[in-house]
């Protein structure tokens, strides 16, 4: 008899535990972070753009101050924005991460069945009774695991929007602004440069050296280029896996969902590669 | 004209400003070399060149630091469901704290039943112990 009601309860119990993988999403989760953390490579921002500004100007006027002076502090405020942004999509992939991942609970009865063993108030051999507490724990495990799906799939309908206009703002700043402010400084550097380059007092060896130093400003221009343009691409990337994802009506244990994860993955991997060349 | 400044907007503007201080310095360079101009001329169209980049930089700042109405909203409720998605992840591990406290409770219940006073104290000893260990 006894037997038999495990094997109902192991019935019961096996659907839940078979639409209950919360692996997929646990990945898609892995790989935005991953792609996200490219961003600590960006060495570039408003603020730095703004003391880089401050010391060329010093340094073409030939002026030499014990104690630079930089007002950056609306520069500050934009980095403080960017930050921000970046920072509100980073802890919401690192909750969708933290609440997919099958290490966040695994329960164990092993105290209650403990204590219940100790009582002697049941009428189970140890054996028995092991057994039921295991069949338990699958249950509630299994419980908690479809539970944690339906949150999971109800959060990420209702932050697809705000993910959506998020990214789309931080990219923005990140292409059109702060690329653009890093073009005016190049337009600023070719003054300089080329104003000494044109200067009849500077002999053949110093506009040689002012046009080395002007090339090797914009190779690193051209550095910082690339890589805040990959990072936008990964945001791009992320945020519409994401909308699409949503849309989808979305099954994460479907398909559809395991092979876009598939497919960020490979197309990321390749945006990795890319910023690790520029590194080099 | 636009009626509202937005942040694309401003920042195209900006775009606009840098393309016409590119030229214009394009135009002086070619006129010194040239020896078209005078160098007190030249010094002067390169202000005017820098007034126009520096204004494209404020600009860029700008349009940066203007968060749209929706945006801001949408930033709000991200961290919003941020704060959610965290309650539910420790609301799930307050769970096993839970299991585990109904087993230290059942094995002092069981003490006190027996009336053994050194298994009660080492019971009540667990409980604090256990809840000491979870509440930190």
């Amino acid at each position: 008899m006894q037997m038999i009601k495990g094997w109902a309860l192991c019935l019961l119990v096996y659907p839940f535990l078979a639409c209950t993988n919360l692996k997929p999403v646990q990945l898609f989760s892995e790989e935005a972070l991953k792609g996200l953390d490219q961003f600590h490579e960006l060495d570039y921002g408003f603020t730095t753009s703004c003391l880089g500004d401050c010391t060329f100007e010093r340094i073409s006027h030939y002026s030499i101050e014990r104690n630079i002076q930089c007002n950056c502090s609306d520069y500050e405020k934009a980095d403080s924005l960017v930050s921000d942004l970046y920072q509100t999509l980073i802890n919401y992939w690192d909750g969708l991460y933290r609440l997919s991942s099958s290490e966040l609970i695994r329960y164990q009865l092993d105290m209650p069945a403990a204590s219940l063993a100790g009582a002697g108030w049941n009428q189970l051999d140890p054996e028995q009774l092991n057994a039921y507490q295991k069949l338990s724990e699958m249950g509630i495990n299994a419980a908690a695991g479809k539970y944690r799906r339906k949150k999971l799939v109800r959060y990420m309908n209702e932050a697809d929007p705000h993910i959506s206009l998020i990214s789309e703002k931080l990219t923005f700043v990140l292409e059109k602004n702060l690329l653009g402010i890093l073009d005016i400084q190049e337009e600023s550097w070719y003054m300089y440069y080329k104003t000494q380059v044109l200067d009849a007092s500077l002999n053949t060896i110093e506009k040689e050296l002012a046009a080395e130093r002007y090339y090797q400003l914009k190779d690193n221009a051209a550095r910082i280029r690339k890589k805040t343009l990959l990072l936008v691409r990964i945001l791009h990337h992320l945020s519409e896996t994401h909308h699409l994802f949503t849309a989808e009506d979305m099954n994460i244990n479907g398909d559809i969902f395991k092979d876009g994860v598939r497919s960020l993955a490979n197309d990321l991997n390749e945006l990795h590669y890319a910023l690790e060349q520029l590194k080099q | 004209m636009k009626e509202r400044l937005d942040s694309v907007f401003l920042s195209q503007l900006a775009d606009d400003f840098l393309e016409i201080a590119k030229k214009f310095n394009d135009f002086r360079f070619e006129k010194i070399s040239q020896q078209e101009i005078s160098q007190d001329t030249f010094i002067e169209m390169g202000k005017n060149a820098r007034v126009l980049m520096d204004t494209a930089r404020e600009m860029k700042l700008l349009s940066t630091l203007i968060v749209e109405k929706e945006t801001a909203a949408a930033l709000q409720h991200l961290k919003a469901l941020n704060q959610e998605i965290k309650e539910t992840i420790t609301s799930l591990k307050q769970i096993q704290v839970a299991f585990d406290l109904i087993g230290g409770l059942g094995a002092l219940a069981l003490a006190i039943v027996e009336k053994n006073p050194a298994t009660i104290s080492d019971k009540i000893n667990g409980l604090m112990a256990l809840l000491k260990k979870k509440a930190s």
